[in-house]
Formats: structure tokens, sequence, C-alpha cells
């Protein structure tokens, strides 16, 4: 064991020029306190034999101070003046109602000052090493820091043991409470898990299924839509067909094409950071979901959407969309086919003005059988409420009329991807959370109920 | 290694504590105008009980002295006393409407060390009925203050002011007995009382910290302090255990808020928030948790609700420390009351008397303390300068039993002395110093309730 500590130190203390107090000692080879003090006591001797001034100590001398000067006493006068520690200080001042009290200093000194603390002590306890460094430390701060370091280094131990090995007195009525914090998952998965699968498949299945199968559907809502809201067909199909637009490009996935059209990006980007919260949003199944089916599994669906994986999924899911819709929207961009539209992006309604041709374009579309029909993109003029402050801290409202790319065509393939939003619909979309909801409740085609909040 | 030193076995005492100062529901909906009626109603009986006694059958100059029932009953010429609570009228005392004025200075002056103005200063008592301003010698010289429950006993000068001729005060509250072994023991049992740690968490955190945590698990000194150490049964940090705030904190966020200028957050900013001291904290308590239990009161500047009577600090933030709840580390309300062994504690940290010193003439804190007892009230001023809760049913300030040992933390400097009650009562009073600033420990005897201090200091060549 000698030699152990011995080289420990040696190692530490000449080598590392490092600072080892007691208690590092006691942590480090798993001694009794004590131990470690009579160890560092002759570790600094037999150093200090060898080669004088090699080895410095700290010592923790506990002791009575001497009454005249009681050094933490210091009374603070009537008038608010400390006595200086070069005055004077009268015992008298004390309160004579004020018993004496018997006091123990305990006090860190360096082996410089270890004699003249010495003296003012009335009566010495105990004097012990505290730690040995390689020089004289101008601050006692380096030690601090060696404790703080202690703690870093070795873990609390049990109380019992912690005494049986270093000393410490022994509290036998200490009782850590076992158990860490329970784990974090959230109990849902488990009840959940069954629905999990359904929704993991839905969207699979949906994608998977033939064309002509989705297709159908899509033909199916197209003539509800009709049906519903006569008023505003074509305007209507309109926007459908842009949703629809989506699930082309989804299938083929198109290098992105960069282009500095910044005015134009710019508006998409304005709209875009709001997809990502679609998924917290709505507690409703992506809308792809909804256009597909229209019986009740739609219905179990939002409850399923709790479940971690489904909402993984969904996210997946919608991220694969956006990027889609960006690589749609950047391709619509470069055929140029303008449809000013006028758009209220505020409150992110469109308004269903179309432009003349586009309407013309349409009525094809509107036809139950747009399977085939090609892809239209375009630009439509839109109004948006831009709010700004100004210098004066005012805040300013303006309209601007901007153009944005939008694409109408309609998808033969899936009818997932029907819901898929372009830049505004998305939004529509996630803002009327209650959409899905409500589809289901009525039972119709939900289909209807997203171009309803489209065209509003 | 270890055969040669039996560990030292720490003492044990029992400990059980008065949920006198716990908030169940915590209601701020409700008006502070209420605190007093309850407060009055609660001390007024034992006031006029001891106006009974001291002035029935009492003639002067012929005239018997007549119990008045309300302040506005008083009729001028006639000897009389009343009870009532205290009010102080101080221009120097803090004002809702100075602190909007306050908006308007160009540099706002400093807060006041002290109210007392003898010249402006008016003294008033009230209860529910009205206000009668008091004056008299004998008024002035007695140190009082806002919301301390008194009877005077004087009469009603023709400028409708209320001559004191005596005051009387609900005085010491009855006190459970002691346990007290026929024949002193041998061994002695401590219980240790500490405030102002002020932990920063800073790099250097202060090495007299670190002494009085190896003191306390007994392992510094020889096997002589060790004993000494173990004899220490419990620790009661009372506040401000972490330091307030600091100013480095506003660097740093200075600094990153100039990088992330565009993602403004309003409100709280998590970023700025600075976990190191309430970690430190945590790792020194965990120590200590292994061998010696703590009571942990908060304090001014620890992270507790501001107004009286501040909660328990959740042990949450004690990720460490935590473990030991129910155990040894136990986090408790400031005032906390509880009784160890048999002797009664009750403590602050320091916020009532503090607070008691800015109205009264000098700067004897143990008097102040004596005092509170003496009007029975732990914070008898909030809620007029002293934040506090605004009790419903019960002033919870009041004190109902008398404590053995009565202690107030983050003090200037060290004190202690006994006060006796005229039923033989006896209180240990004693101010704790700041050990950020004294490195003092105070140690109270339990059998004899005799205090010892332990001072930490350090002392090295170059900076002596």
């Amino acid at each position: 064991m000698s030699t152990d500590y011995s080289s420990f130190l040696a190692a530490r203390v000449l080598n590392d020029n490092k600072l080892v107090t007691y208690r590092l000692l006691s942590r480090e080879l798993e001694i009794h306190v004590n131990k470690a003090k009579e160890y560092l006591t002759a570790f600094h001797e037999t150093e200090n034999r060898k080669r004088t001034g090699s080895c410095h100590a700290t010592y923790l001398v506990t002791g009575i101070p001497k009454p005249l000067i009681p050094p933490t006493r210091l009374k603070i006068d009537k008038d608010d003046d400390t006595i200086m520690e070069s005055s004077p200080v009268q015992p008298a001042t004390q309160n004579e109602d004020e018993e004496v009290v018997k006091t123990t200093s305990v006090i860190l000194v360096t082996e410089e000052e270890l004699e003249g603390v010495k003296e003012s002590l009335q009566e010495i306890t105990s004097v012990h090493i505290y730690s040995v460094e390689p020089g004289p430390i101008k601050d006692l701060l380096a030690i601090s820091d060696a404790s703080t370091e202690l703690y870093s280094t070795f873990p609390t131990l049990d109380a019992a043991e912690k005494s049986k090995i270093y000393g410490t007195t022994l509290n036998r009525y200490v009782k850590k409470r076992e158990g860490a914090p329970p784990p974090p998952p959230p109990p849902q998965t488990t009840k959940s898990s069954t629905y999990v699968v359904p929704v993991k498949k839905e969207p699979l299945s949906s994608s998977t299924t033939p064309a002509a199968a989705s297709t159908s559907a899509s033909k199916d809502t197209k003539k509800d839509v009709k049906r519903d809201f006569f008023g505003s067909v074509k305007a209507k199909d309109t926007q459908k067909q842009t949703q629809s637009s989506e699930p082309a490009t989804s299938s083929k996935p198109k290098v992105p094409i960069k282009r500095g059209q910044s005015d134009l990006m710019s508006s998409f980007s304005n709209s875009q950071p709001k997809k990502p919260k679609q998924p917290e949003k709505e507690k409703t199944p992506p809308p792809d979901f909804m256009d597909v089916d229209d019986d009740e599994a739609a219905e179990e669906l939002p409850v399923d959407e709790e479940t971690i994986a489904a909402e993984r999924a969904k996210q997946e899911e919608i991220r694969r969309k956006r990027e889609e819709n960006e690589e749609e929207l950047r391709r619509m961009m470069e055929d140029d086919e303008d449809e000013p539209i006028v758009t209220e992006a505020t409150n992110t309604a469109m308004d269903a003005a179309e432009s003349p041709e586009d309407t013309a374009a349409s009525p094809a579309e509107d036809l139950p059988a747009p399977a085939s029909s090609g892809r239209r993109k375009g630009k439509r003029k839109v109004t948006k409420k831009v709010r700004t402050k100004d210098e004066h801290g005012y805040i300013v409202t303006r309209e601007v009329t901007e153009w944005e790319e939008y694409s109408e065509d309609d998808a033969p393939v899936p009818a997932k991807p029907a819901a898929k939003p372009n830049a505004f619909t998305a939004m529509k979309q996630t803002s009327s959370s209650q959409k899905g909801k409500k589809g289901a409740g009525e039972g119709g085609p939900k289909r209807d109920i997203a171009s309803f909040f489209q065209r509003k | 290694m270890t055969s040669e030193h039996q560990p030292f076995e720490r003492h044990q005492t029992v400990y059980k504590t008065d949920p006198q100062f716990q908030i169940d529901n915590h209601s701020y909906q409700t008006q502070y105008v209420d605190i007093y009626f309850l407060r009055l109603a609660q001390l007024k009986p034992t006031v006029e009980e001891h106006g009974r006694e001291r002035w029935d059958d009492l003639e002067v100059h012929g005239e018997p002295v007549r119990r008045v029932d309300r302040v506005l009953d008083v009729r001028q010429g006639e000897l009389c006393w009343v009870a009532g609570t205290v009010y102080m009228d101080m221009p120097l005392k803090p004002n809702v409407l100075d602190d909007i004025a306050k908006d308007h200075f160009i540099s706002v002056p400093p807060p006041r060390q002290k109210y007392r103005d003898f010249e402006n200063d008016e003294i008033m008592i009230e209860d529910e009925s009205g206000r009668l301003r008091l004056v008299g010698s004998k008024i002035q010289k007695e140190d009082l203050v806002t919301g301390c429950i008194i009877a005077v006993m004087g009469t009603e000068t023709a400028s409708g002011e209320f001559e004191v001729i005596d005051i009387v005060f609900p005085e010491l509250p009855p006190q459970i007995e002691r346990p007290i072994p026929k024949v002193p023991s041998k061994t002695k049992t401590y219980v240790a009382l500490l405030s102002g740690l002020n932990v920063t968490g800073n790099i250097h955190e202060s090495i007299e910290t670190h002494l009085l945590v190896e003191y306390l698990l007994g392992e510094a000194g020889s096997p002589e302090d060790q004993s000494k150490s173990s004899s220490i049964s419990r620790l009661i940090i009372a506040g401000n255990s972490l330091s307030e705030p600091h100013a480095q904190a506003t660097d740093d966020a200075a600094t990153a808020s100039s990088s992330r200028a565009k993602s403004k957050k309003y409100g709280y900013d998590a970023a700025a928030y600075n976990a190191k001291p309430t970690t430190v904290l945590d790792t020194l308590l965990t120590d200590l948790c292994t061998s010696i239990s703590v009571t942990l009161m908060p304090g001014e500047t620890d992270p507790a609700n501001a107004s009286l009577p501040q909660q328990k600090m959740h042990p949450t933030m004690f990720s460490t420390a935590k473990y030991y709840t129910g155990s040894t580390f136990i986090p408790s309300t400031n005032p906390h009351s509880c009784e160890i062994d048999g002797v009664r504690f009750l403590g602050t940290s320091g916020q009532t008397i503090d607070d008691v010193f800015k109205y009264v003439d000098g700067d004897d804190r143990l008097d102040m303390m004596e005092k509170t007892l003496r009007w029975r009230h732990v914070a008898p001023t909030a809620p007029d300068t002293l934040w506090c809760y605004p009790f419903q049913d019960l002033d919870q300030f009041v004190i109902k039993h008398c404590p053995h040992v009565y202690f107030v933390g983050n003090q200037p400097e060290f004190g202690t002395k006994l006060a006796y009650g005229s039923n033989e009562q006896v209180v240990r009073l004693i101010t704790i110093p700041k050990f950020s600033e004294t490195g003092e420990l105070v140690l109270v005897d339990l059998e004899t309730l005799e205090c010892e201090v332990i001072s930490f200091k350090s002392k090295s060549g170059v900076s002596a």
C-alpha cells in the first residue's frame, strides 16, 4: 500500500504538478480519510527530505481562538462604524446579555502561515495536512477547485459504503430513494399500437392501388363536388385539379431546378413554414386518407394519429409531399401560364375569380373523365396583405399584388396525392383543422369539404 | 484498512415538521385587508387579558381606568385603554405612488436603510372602527412596527390625539415544556444552523464551503473533531443557499442575443438560465445527505416564491439530492417550525427581522427578535412592507406556541441571548450570520440550548 500511495502521489504531484487533497487521495485509493492524511504527511516529509521545497503543503488547523481577538466577532457599532482590525477591540462592546459563546475555528492554512495561526489559537485541537502540491499556492481557491473536481470524478456512494471506506460519519437512517425517474415513453403507445398498423398500411395501399380505382374515386368525389356546390363548380374543380396534380410529380421525382425568381420563391417561403405544423395542428389524418376512403376507416383515423408511429409516418409523408410540392412549383414556374387569381393571403382564403382562359380550360377537367387530362401549371395574381412596422413603430398594412405559381392538372395515378396541397391549398387545409372531422362526421365525401375550404 | 478506524456514528434525533407555514391553495385573488382583521381577532383577546390584569382596578388621580371596546369609542379627557393594531405612518416608507413617481426620476434614490423619522412619523392604533393617533414619550420610545397588536392606556387630548401612559403586548405565548434529562447526559447532541451559503456556481466555489461540508461529514480534522462532528444530528439551512442571479449572465445573453437577433423571443429566455449554482448546491447537498439530515429553507435569493411564507423549494431542482427526500433531505418552508427531540424550533431566513429593522431605531437584532416574540407574530410588518400571502382564514404568522429556539438567518453577525417570558418561558434567540461572509456555523446543544460557533477560514501565505 505504501508504495501504492507514494507512487500515486509522486505521479500526481511531482509529475503532473497537481494538487492532492486528503479527500482526493482517499477516494483515489479507497482508503480512510485519516489514513490518507497520514500518507500525505509521510509523502510530504520524504519528498522534502530528498529535496527541500519540492513539495508544499496546506494544513487544516482546528482549535479555540484566543478570546481577546475574536476575529469573527467584529462588533458593529451603533453608529454603523465597523471597528477596524487595527483598532483595539474591546470585549466590553459585547452585549452584556450576550453570553460568551464557545467558538471553534477550522482554519485552512498554508505551511508558511501555520505557525502564525497556531499562535493565534488558545487551544489547538488538531493540526493535520490538508493537501500537498508541487509549490506554494498563491490562492487557496486552487484547493477549492480540487474539491469541486472530487465531486465530478467520484460518484457519490451509498451512505453506508461511504462511511465504511472513507470514514464519513455513519448515518444509519439515510435512505436513498430507489428508482430513477420513470421512463418517459407515453402510455398511449401500447394502447394504440393496434392502430399503428392500419395507419401505416393505408397510405401504402392507397398509393399502390391501381390508378383506375383511385381515379374512379376521384371522379366520384368530383361529381359530388358538383352536386354540393353548384354555383362555383368550375372554380372548385380547378382547385381540385391543382391538388391532384402533385401525385403525378410524386410518382416521378424530379430534380429540383434552381431558379432565381426571388419574388415568387419568397412568396412561397412565406407559406411553406406553416406546413410542418400540419402534424401537430390537425389531429386528423393527412389529406390523402380522407380523400381516398369515405368509410368508417377514415373516422377511426383521427384516433390513430395519436400514436407516435403514425405521427412519424405522417410527418414523413408530409415532408415528402412538401418536397414534391416544391419541385412541382419550380416546374410550374418554368412554363409560365398565367392565371391571375386574387387571393387574400392573410385569411388564407382564395378568391374563386379565375381568368377566363383558365375556366375555359377547366371544363374539360370537370368532366368525369379527368384521369387522362394533362397537367397544367400556371401563375396567378395574388393579393396579399403585408404587415410591417414602420420607423415610427406603427403597424402598416399594405396590399401587395404578387405572382404566385400554382399548378392545376389532373393526376391520373393515385388518388392519395390528390389531397396533396400545393403551397396555397396546404395552408388552407391546415388552417381548417376541423375539416377532417367534419368530413367524417357528415359521412359525405371528404373531398368536397376539402375543396370547399379551398375555395372559400 | 478500515478496521483501524471505526467510523463515527451520527447522533440521531426525532424530527417533526410543523406544517404551520404550508399553504395548500395558492389563491392570490383576495385582498390583504383580511390579514389585519384576522390578526386582530386572533390576538385581541390575549392583549385584552393582559390589559385587564394590568389596568383593572387601577386609578389615576382618583379616576378609574375604563376599558373601551373600540378605538372610536375613546372619549376626550377620559382615562381608558383600548386594544388595536399599530399602524406606522412613515413618510419614508415605500409607497406605491412613489414607485410610480420613480419612473420619472432621473436617478432612482437608493432604498432606505431605515424608515424611522422621529419628527414626521405618526404612530396610530386602529381597529375595524377607525384610527387614533398615539402620542407621548412612552410610545415614541417604544420601538413599534406596523401590524403588531397592542393595548394602550391613556387619555385623548384636546387635539384628538391619544396620550399614551402605558402599553401592553400579547407577550410570549405559552410554551410546551421540553424534556430535560435529570442527569446531564455525557454525550452532547447538536443541531447545526447555517444560512447564506450563497453558492454562485463559479469555478472557484468558496473553500470555506468545502471545509464546512468536510467538517459536517466528519472527514476533516482529528478523530476528536470527527467525534464532535458526529454529534451534530442535523443541519438547518436558513435561506440564501444560492446567491442572487449574477450579472455575468447578462454578458452571455448580450452576445447570444446579437447572434440570433432574428429569432426574437418574448418572455422568458431559457438560454439565459444558468443551472450551475443549483447543480453545485445539489452536489454539496447530496454529499451532506449521505451522512447528515439537512433541512433546506428558502430565502430571499433562493428560487422560491418571494412572498412569505415561502414554500418549499421543489426537490426537482436538486436532481441528485432529491433521492434523499423522505429521509435526510428535508425541503421546508420559510418561516419554518419544527420539533427536534422535543425542542421546538422556529426560524426564518431573515426577511422578517430585516424588515422590522427598518422600522426601529438601533441595530440590536436580538432585541427585535424578542419583540416579535412578545408581539406573538413572526412577520408583523407583512403585508405592509413585507411581501406575504393574502391569508383568508388564519394569520399563519401568529405564534401560538412559544418555541424553545428561535433563529433568524442571514443576519450581519452571530448573536444569541435568552428571552424570558412571564410564565417561565425561556427562548434561545439566535441570529445566524451569512456563511459566505463570516464562515460561521452555529451549533445548538439540544440539552442546554447553549450555542457554539464553528468558524471556517482559510489563510494563505500570499494573501494574508
